[in-house]
């Protein structure tokens, strides 16, 4: 047994001192070139999405795996990549890859080839109401505090509010507040009433002039921007972080909504 | 050599070196930890390629281990069947020593030594009792001796006063109270002490019935055989099934370690119940009386001694013993603690060990630098691994700045990982069907209902390993390090009133 041990002892010695530089080096990203029959240093494309399970295509060819995903031992240059998932619109940017370093896209947030909107009762209404730093927001049909509801997103359940509260419309406004720093710097002067950040910041859901958009924004502070619905006019909208849903009353009769934003 | 193998031995010229020897154990163990939460810290790129360096060590061991421990295993089924010798030629004595264990733990361990396959009319029992044990151990004692006098060559109780002096409250001062008290009584019945075995068993050690027959046989084909102590593999099947799983799971990982140990004879130190001539017990001085680990101490001491020429002898027979419990699970897991970090103050023995060496002028360069080298791997890795795989290899990515994140290594260091892990699994699979094979059945349950638990006791092995391994272990390297010397408590036996 000793004997064995002492072989077995110097063959793992053997295999660590093989196996060990290579690893570090693969770590590093040190690749074989097999066009050049050359070790060069290569980096790699690191790929997550919402919703994950996407494909991956480098080029025209598709990866193994889905996202979340690790492209690695990428000689330095330009690699278009594709994120495709069937019922979602193509995700597609080039990505420059350098010697050691990996390029990240992290929570790219898959968009619906349609937005779908959910319709929550038929009762019309005139005003939403967010209640900001909650899940929850306030829909009216009229001036009489018996007319006010109460909606619990986690819940998706309407409740008639027990007591009115003066302190309602200052809430509102609080609401709005945060909607003053994006204006500046996106919508120069247009009259955005709000805005929610998302998916780590790579995206921007805003209400202008009663319409609201999605606005995708690159590493490079470039965006486009994609419009999602109207609501009815003057009104506000209601973003859940907890469910990935936005709320808004719909433009023609005033009827309360969703739409699905971030995907489950 | 001679040299004192004693804390009251060192000489005022020899303590500083014996301190600096004494924290030196500890403060690696805590540089490598403290050393890698710093460099993931200031320097997580390097910290993340010293950790793929690591992991790659890590598995290469655990799988090298792993094909031991079936081959270890393996040879003990086997040997289970071989008929060792019968002739009583030699003598044997088994020294249980006794501090607040009842009857009921102690009987079972001289009942095993009676139905022994070896003549019992050749085996002297002494059971060593402390002089603080309450009147009910000690009348326990007595009545255990009054009912199995008669099956031995003799069965004799010793009381080992309190407070002698240079002794330490520790279990080697009454073991050898014990031995010395054998010397006498071997001397008076002219019996050799070539001829006597001396088997140190702790209070619930049960033997196998063949464990006298084959450590005779051991004995007497071994070269030199009073150069050499005789392990065998330690078990913890006395109460295995009326323990928290967390114990359980624990106790299988120290009877493996002793599997995979055995394999390695030129490296393998004594631990717990084993077996040495008595003729190189007394020659040596018997057992350290001011230090805990005398399990271990005794084989560095015969080491030192006879100048590097005594080893230890692997024998593929079990003892069992039992598992360190309590009444509620807090207080097991309490007591386990204390338990291993007992077993980790086995480090007490380095200073010594290392002070030996650098006098020992026949011991040869390659063993002092062989056993130097594997002490401190041994009980290094012990303290720090848990700590390396359960948080450090987390904190290069936990830590990353903007410029680690965009490196390759940030994204490839967790797919290393995740990869290592995945292939560990498959060893810890191998270790779980083998504890399988070697746990008693559980009768009151379902062989198919046991093996379902067993499995899932098994998933608890990073948390218990962390909890009740390597902490207690850089717990006693600490306490070294502060020059905070522990004393030996006895561990709770805790058994079922109907068991």
């Amino acid at each position: 047994m000793q004997a064995l041990r002492r072989v077995l002892f110097y063959i793992f010695v053997i295999i660590y001192a093989v196996i060990c530089p290579l690893l570090i080096a693969y770590s590093l990203g040190y690749i074989v070139n097999p066009v050049k029959k050359a070790i060069e240093r290569g980096g790699l494309v690191y790929l997550s999405s919402t919703p994950a399970g996407a494909n991956v295509y480098l080029g025209r060819s598709r990866y193994v795996y889905k996202t979340p995903a690790t492209i690695s031992g990428l000689l330095p240059g330009k690699y278009k990549i594709t994120v495709r998932l069937k019922k979602y619109r193509k995700w597609a940017h080039t990505a420059r890859v350098e010697a050691g370093k990996a390029v990240a896209f992290g929570n790219i947030l898959l968009i619906p080839e349609r937005w779908q909107p959910a319709q929550l009762g038929r009762q019309r209404y005139t005003r939403l109401i967010p209640l900001a730093g909650s899940d929850t927001f306030i829909v009216e049909k009229g001036s009489d505090p018996a007319e006010y509801f109460v909606y619990n997103c986690k819940r998706s359940k309407l409740y008639r509010m027990p007591k009115f509260s003066p302190a309602i419309k200052d809430i509102g406004l609080a609401g709005a507040k945060s909607a003053d720093v994006v204006q500046i710097k996106f919508c120069r002067g247009r009259d955005t009433r709000q805005c929610f950040w998302l998916s780590e910041g790579s995206h921007l859901i805003f209400l202008e002039n009663d319409d609201l958009f999605l606005l995708e924004i690159e590493p490079d502070l470039t965006y486009h921007r994609e419009k999602i619905t109207s609501v009815l006019g003057g009104t506000r909208v209601f973003y859940s972080r907890d469910t990935g849903e936005l709320y808004y009353l719909e433009r023609r009769a005033g009827r309360l909504q969703k739409i699905r934003i971030m995907p489950k | 050599m001679d040299f004192a193998y004693s804390r009251n031995a060192v000489t005022e010229k020899e303590k500083k070196l014996q301190r600096i020897l004494e924290i030196f154990p500890g403060a690696l163990s805590w540089g490598i930890i403290t050393g890698m939460c710093c460099l993931s810290f200031a320097r997580p790129f390097l910290a993340a390629v010293i950790i793929i360096a690591f992991l790659l060590y890590w598995l290469l061991r655990l799988i090298y281990m792993n094909i031991f421990l079936v081959l270890s295993y393996r040879r003990l089924a086997k040997e289970k069947d071989t008929q060792w010798i019968k002739r009583g030629d030699l003598y044997h004595l088994v020294i249980m020593p006794v501090l607040k264990e009842p009857a009921q733990v102690v009987e079972p361990g001289i009942l095993s030594i009676k139905n022994s396959k070896y003549p019992s009319s050749r085996i002297l029992v002494i059971v060593a009792l402390e002089e603080p044990a309450s009147n009910k151990v000690k009348q326990d004692m007595l009545e255990l001796q009054k009912k199995y006098k008669g099956f031995f060559l003799d069965f004799i109780v010793t009381t080992h006063p309190s407070g002698l002096p240079g002794e330490a409250a520790v279990k080697g001062a009454n073991t050898t109270y014990a031995a010395r008290a054998a010397a006498e009584f071997f001397k008076a019945k002219n019996i050799a002490y070539e001829d006597v075995l001396v088997s140190c068993f702790d209070a619930d050690t049960v033997a196998q019935p063949d464990y006298f027959s084959c450590l005779t046989y051991h004995f007497m084909a071994t070269p030199d055989g009073t150069r050499a102590s005789y392990q065998p593999v330690p078990v913890y099947h006395n109460n295995i099934w009326e323990v928290p799983g967390f114990a359980r799971i624990i106790d299988i990982g120290t009877s493996f370690f002793q599997l995979v140990e055995a394999t390695n004879p030129g490296k393998l130190v004594t631990f717990s119940s084993h077996s040495m001539s008595f003729k190189a017990l007394v020659d040596i001085g018997y057992w350290p009386v001011d230090m805990i680990s005398d399990d271990s101490a005794i084989f560095w001491k015969a080491f030192i001694h006879y100048d590097g020429n005594y080893r230890v002898v692997p024998m593929y027979t079990t003892v069992s013993m039992d598992i360190a419990s309590g009444e509620t699970l807090p207080k097991a897991f309490w007591n386990i603690y204390k338990q291993k970090r007992r077993w980790a103050w086995g480090v007490e023995n380095f200073p010594f060990v290392i002070r030996a060496f650098l006098k020992a002028k026949r011991i040869s360069m390659y063993k002092k630098a062989v056993h130097t080298f594997k002490f401190l791997d041994t009980f290094v890795s012990w303290a720090t691994w848990s700590f390396m795989l359960s948080f450090i290899i987390w904190l290069p990515v936990l830590f990353a700045g903007r410029e680690f994140a965009t490196t390759t290594v940030y994204y490839i260091v967790p797919r290393i990982r995740a990869a290592i892990f995945g292939l560990a699994s498959v060893g810890m699979i191998a270790c779980m069907v083998i504890s399988l094979l070697l746990l008693p059945e559980k009768e009151s349950e379902n062989r198919f209902k046991t093996v379902f638990r067993h499995a899932l006791e098994w998933l608890l092995i990073p948390v218990v390993v962390l909890a009740l391994s390597a902490l207690p272990a850089l717990d006693a390297q600490t306490r070294l390090m502060a020059g905070r010397y522990m004393e030996f408590q006895s561990m709770e036996k805790f058994r079922r009133k109907d068991g």
